[in-house]
């Protein structure tokens, strides 16, 4: 049994990226501001490779139950890069209903495409580019949407200068990433689907039913057929919802999968905590944000975003869409702050001062409410130092 | 199956193997189930057929045990019930009072065992007699746990069924389920369900026991006697249901002796089959089972439905979804061949008609789907969360909470299904349900029992058969017994004179005997329960005069003059206690309703007219209780004013009466601050003809005058004088739009958008009619109604056109000699 599995695994099993894409940590760390996900986890990628045991989907690299792994994380394996032995601990990048993960991963071994709804913020972008990364090795073909995204952007486009001079030829052909996906059976990313004006959207109807892309200004091969493996990733984000609702014949095409924001608090605290560690890492800062900051900045978010504090007194909820993300980044610009213009150490002061450009965003009336919710409920608090310093700083601030 | 046994640390593996071979080695041969588990049952009935037992033993209600017969009639329908009740007549529980409606009525206990067609108690029953089998109940009766089944009522606040005021002693829960709790919170469970990524109870036995394939059933058996010894082992045995299970299996072990005994049957002939967890019972207990407790029990069978069973209902039957078991007990059988693709097309042909864009080209991706996370999930086929699941991704375009709606109906729906069992007609009827039958046919309505459809009845309640049908139909109603409904309310037809006429919509259903059998708690006839539903509501309503008098109605309606006496006492003790407005004044309204009921019955009209003038006294005193009343209060005030306004314009009160009412509102309008209050006390005023309907258009003009930050409380005054006046108002409705119209012209948009909505919902309360007159007045002010001058032509058409011809040159010589200058 064992024998066969690893037979099916050299002929369908795509290449692993551990060869070419791992580096050492010397060499990757400081060249790129950010490196993509199958290099940032490398050494997860090719350990999990390593240890699979069942057969992955054609052109997979892993199996759906190794990129399950490789999401939810937990487990440490033995694993041998750069010809060394090692213990690599799986880390968990998607924090939530493990289930969600599970239908995303099932949806693309399967003939529909993948589209991640949910509010912004709550961890779209970062699941399809891990996601992609785990089955594909290559999360960087992605199209961004916006309203000025063109049925080219899709497709293909030319190089005019060269058609000019020699005609469409297959040299002359600029590849969209769906293009490139197509051929080499990867995934595509689409981020912000419904920023598209509909018509651009519908040109990805024949791409998920036909798998095919028709090329009619070259005769001799005007149509590239999708490798087997090849599928597509889309986010879309609730707030849009009725500015370029999808088409019926688009909706069918794809799975929904809805993510919500994190039900719990715990859970919120773990994501803030573990993002915003990697985050001043990725800045080379020799900071760590204090637990009880972590605590404030989870909580003011949960509070405002709930409408109602954790001891169920009422508070009045600002327009925007106060997301883990967001949490995630007054905690970064809090620490940035405080290593270049305060102490060295985050306090509850440097919150206050980022919170403010989070919460209120077009609407001027939610600084009444972060004023409202200072004045009264981190008022109430002040028996502790953090809520005390925040409710103070707050207070000259606003 | 490999059970990470290691990994727990309180968990003695050796004791568990030890347990199991105990009970794999025992001469009797143990049976581990889960009620209501189709595996279960299948394997059950291949271990009964293999071993041929000649005497079965079954852990069901010992006190049941005639009933078995009746259970495996071919003419019972599951789902069915086993019902079980107790009354302890000489409170030795110490209840009567408290859980009963007065101590002098014995409190009394009630259980309910549901019986599905796959449960599998109820397929050991018919397997056994196909064996020519001895079959028994072991369990202990609920009843002797009633000092417990109190103390946990207290703390299972999962009972959130219909009817759950009125049943708040009934033991709804199967009380089996005691031990299937034990085992989802032992800690080998916990760990379990960690490991597997189970995220509830029925997910983790669906993948460990439900949908797993076993070579045998003797593979089964040794596995889940494993996991329940493991989780027995890991079970607090402090918590109070450990104890409870330990009187309930000593009760089991000795009714298993005394069967033995008195069938003399060899143990290898004994078939034992009981809950997993009981398998592991201490065979060496020397302590002695609980006392059954003297009392009248009543048992019988009874008609349950899938709804009742289901875990949305909240009776916590323990199945959530039983049409869906239904068809893997089908598919066990091999009378179902594709259980999964059958129920995802019933789910998604259930969702169209929820309005659901669904097509077979999703049914095809669900079922693909489930399969696919099934396999991720390591399972070996899908389970009902794999189905939803897959239903989810493929069908449901956004978010589930929203989006999903339909889809989740629908699943709901087909999860549940509809169905309703049925009992032999020779089942023993409990008393209250033949005492119902046994009127139904002395009042001559038999005919309306044979069929389930809607009958209209109008019966003339001065002389009989009508009068004892009308008290018959009004005690049913005030039980909620869902035989009759009044086709038109009498009390608002009071004007036709045709008070003793009702009118009457009757439907019979099995409804209604499920109700009557809850009803059963209450009493062994329609009238007793009546006057114990009575006093129960008396106790829950004491010192509200407004409902203790609505009671006093009903008592009058159902014809209870015995305890029509005493409800009269108290309405005139809670009318003296009370002093809320609303209360009293919907006293007020219940004693009017009274009195008309006095023209035609025997009733004391002088104690009603004395209720009457001191109600009316006493809401003219709480009127100041009102002034600063919040905004929720508001239209139960309006009620309470209405019904003071209609005792004085219909000449009830007389002229002190009536002056008290007027100074009382005067007072309270001068105090409130409350500007939707202001309005409908000023309304009241109006409409009493107290002050003229002037005033109300001079209140609004000055509010129009005011500071912008007044202004915006014009919206609410205007609903507030809306809310009680609105024929008197509408005499006066060109000053009404005129005030309006400055009020609008100078507000600014701020407060424009304020008054806005309170001024729509006032308009809403107005007729159709008085809408238009109010917009014609409108169009006057604003030279909009031409059309009302345009006056009948008095000559022929061709003659006016002539006219008008002539009317043009005219005009047209004019123009050139510069006249129209």
């Amino acid at each position: 049994m064992a024998k066969k599995k690893s037979t099916a695994k050299k002929t369908t099993r795509k290449s692993s990226p551990t060869n070419s894409s791992l580096k050492s940590e010397s060499e990757s760390e400081h060249d790129v501001l950010r490196e993509p996900a199958e290099t940032q986890f490398a050494d997860q990628i090719a350990a999990l490779i390593q240890n699979d045991k069942t057969t992955p989907p054609s052109s997979w690299m892993m199996s759906p139950k190794s990129v399950l792994e490789y999401i939810v994380g937990g487990q440490t394996l033995d694993a041998t890069i750069n010809g060394k032995k090692q213990k690599i601990k799986i880390t968990k990048k998607f924090f939530g209903d493990e289930g969600i993960v599970e239908r995303a991963i099932v949806t693309l071994a399967s003939e529909r495409a993948l589209l991640l709804v949910g509010e912004p913020g709550t961890g779209k972008s970062w699941l399809s580019e891990h996601l992609t990364a785990a089955i594909s090795g290559n999360s960087t073909l992605t199209i961004q949407g916006t309203a000025g995204t063109t049925e080219e952007n899709i497709k293909y486009s030319w190089n005019v200068a060269r058609v000019i001079a020699e005609g469409p030829t297959p040299n002359n052909l600029i590849p969209s990433p769906t293009l490139v996906a197509m051929k080499c059976g990867g995934l595509l990313r689409f981020e912000e689907i419904t920023r598209c004006i509909p018509d651009v959207q519908d040109s990805l109807v024949s791409i998920l039913s036909e798998k095919t892309i028709a090329i009619p200004e070259l005769p001799d091969a005007n149509n590239v057929r999708a490798k087997s493996g090849f599928n597509v990733i889309a986010t879309a984000n609730t707030r849009d919802q009725g500015v370029n609702d999808l088409s019926a014949a688009l909706k069918r095409r794809f799975n929904y999968v809805y993510i919500p924001i994190v039900a719990d608090h715990k859970t919120e605290i773990q994501i803030v905590q573990q993002r915003s560690a990697e985050l001043l890492k990725r800045y080379d800062l020799p900071l760590k944000v204090p637990k009880p900051v972590i605590d404030l900045v989870t909580t003011a978010f949960r509070e405002l975003r709930d409408g109602k504090t954790l001891d169920g007194v009422k508070v009045k909820q600002p327009s925007t869409s106060l997301s883990t993300a967001e949490a995630i980044s007054v905690t970064l610009d809090a620490a940035l702050h405080a290593h270049f213009f305060g102490s060295g150490k985050v306090t509850p002061s440097d919150v206050a001062r980022n919170i403010c450009g989070s919460v209120v965003k077009e609407d001027q009336t939610d600084v009444k409410i972060l004023k409202e919710y200072a004045l009264l409920i981190a008022k109430r608090r002040r028996d502790d130092k953090t809520w005390s310093e925040f409710h103070d700083t707050m207070t000259r601030i606003l | 199956m490999n059970l990470s046994l290691e990994n727990n640390e309180q968990l003695n593996i050796a004791n568990v193997e030890a347990s199991v071979e105990e009970t794999l080695n025992d001469d009797w041969f143990w049976f581990p189930v889960r009620h209501h588990s189709p595996a279960t049952a299948w394997h059950l009935r291949s271990a009964m057929l293999a071993r041929k037992p000649k005497l079965v033993l079954i852990e069901g209600p010992s006190q049941s045990n005639d009933l078995i017969s009746l259970l495996r009639n071919s003419k019972t329908k599951p789902p069915v019930a086993i019902y079980s009740s107790f009354e302890d007549n000489s409170n030795q529980f110490g209840w009567s009072g408290i859980l009963s409606p007065s101590a002098e009525i014995p409190a009394r206990w009630a259980c309910w065992y549901p019986v599905l067609e796959y449960s599998p108690e109820l397929v050991a029953i018919k397997t056994a007699h196909k064996l020519n089998a001895d079959v028994r109940f072991i369990d202990l009766p609920h009843y002797a746990r009633i000092t417990n089944i109190s103390a946990l009522d207290e703390e299972d606040d999962s009972k959130t069924a219909e009817n759950d005021s009125d049943t708040d002693h009934e033991k709804v829960l199967n009380e089996r389920h005691l031990a299937e709790k034990l085992i989802s919170g032992s800690n080998f469970y916990q760990s379990l369900a960690s490991a597997g990524g189970y995220k509830s109870w029925d997910e983790g036995w669906d993948s460990l026991f439900e949908f797993r394939d076993f070579s045998d059933y003797e593979a089964y058996r040794h596995e889940l006697l494993t996991f329940c010894a493991a989780a027995r082992q890991t079970a607090s045995p402090t918590d109070a249901d450990f104890l409870e299970t330990i009187q309930r299996e000593r009760f089991m072990l000795k009714s298993i002796r005394e069967a033995i005994k008195q069938t003399g049957v060899s143990p290898e002939e004994v078939m034992i089959v009981c809950g997993g967890f009981h398998c592991s019972l201490d065979r060496n207990d020397p302590s002695p089972p609980p006392d059954i407790p003297s009392g009248t029990v009543y048992t019988t069978i009874v008609p349950y439905s899938f709804f009742r069973v289901s875990d949305i209902s909240g009776y916590g039957a323990g199945n959530r979804a039983p049409k869906f078991y239904g068809s893997h007990w089908d598919a066990l059988l091999g009378k179902n061949q594709n259980p999964i693709a059958e129920y995802t097309v019933s789910v998604l042909q259930r969702a169209r008609k929820h309005g659901e864009a669904v097509s077979a080209a999703d049914a095809i991706s669900v079922t693909q789907h489930a399969r696919m996370l099934a396999s991720l999930r390591n399972r070996p086929k899908p389970i009902l969360d794999d189905l939803h699941d897959a239903i989810f991704t493929c069908c449901c375009k956004g978010d589930p909470s929203q989006q999903g709606r339909g889809l989740q109906k629908a699943i709901d729906e087909i999860d549940i299904g509809n169905s309703v069992g049925k009992v032999p007609k020779d089942a023993p009827r409990l008393p209250v349900v033949a005492d119902f039958y046994s009127q139904i046919d002395r009042l001559g309505l038999s005919t309306h029992v044979e069929q389930e459809k809607n009958e209209h009845v109008e019966i003339d309640r001065r002389e009989d058969p009508g009068l004892s049908r009308g008290n018959f139909f009004h005690r049913l109603l005030f039980a909620k017994i869902p035989f009759c409904q009044m086709a038109e309310q009498p009390e608002t037809e009071f004007g036709t004179g045709l008070i003793f006429r009702d009118k009457w919509i009757l439907k019979w259903s099995p409804t209604v005997d499920s109700r009557l059998i809850e009803l059963n708690l209450l009493g062994d006839s329609i009238e007793t329960v009546a006057v114990n539903e009575l006093k129960r509501q008396i106790k829950l309503n004491e010192g509200n005069a407004g409902e203790i008098c609505k009671l006093l109605v009903a008592a009058a309606k159902m014809d209870l003059p015995n305890l029509l006496e005493q409800v009269f006492d108290l309405a005139m003790d809670s009318i003296e206690e009370d002093s809320r407005f609303v209360s009293i004044t919907s006293a007020l309204g219940q004693i009017k309703i009274l009195d008309r009921y006095a023209l035609h019955h025997e009733l004391r009209r002088g104690q009603i007219q004395e209720m009457f003038e001191r109600a009316y006294m006493r809401s003219c005193f709480a009127m100041q209780d009102i002034i600063a009343a919040p905004d929720e209060n508001h239209g139960a005030i309006v009620d309470g004013l209405m019904s003071l306004a209609d005792v004085i314009l219909n000449g009830d009160a007389d002229d002190h009466q009536r002056q008290t009412a007027i100074q009382a509102i005067e007072s309270a309008f001068a105090a409130t601050e409350v500007p939707f209050l202001r309005g409908a006390l000023l309304g009241i005023l109006v409409e009493t003809k107290v002050r003229s309907n002037d005033v109300v258009a001079k209140e609004i003009s000055g509010l129009a005058r005011a500071s912008q930050e007044t202004m915006s409380q014009a919206g609410n005054f205007v609903h507030g004088v809306i809310s009680v006046s609105r024929t008197s108002i509408m005499t006066g409705s060109a000053k009404l739009v005129e005030a309006i119209d400055e009020l609008l012209r100078n507000s600014n948009w701020d407060v424009f958008t304020i008054i806005l909505p309170r001024l729509r919902a006032a308009m809403e309360l107005l007729h159709g009619r008085q809408r238009d007159d109010l917009a014609s007045r409108v169009a006057e002010i604003y030279g909009l109604a031409e059309s009302q001058s345009l006056k009948q032509l008095e000559v022929s058409v061709g003659l006016a056109e002539e006219i008008v011809k002539l009317d043009a040159e005219v005009a047209e010589i004019m123009s050139r000699w510069s006249f129209a200058k």
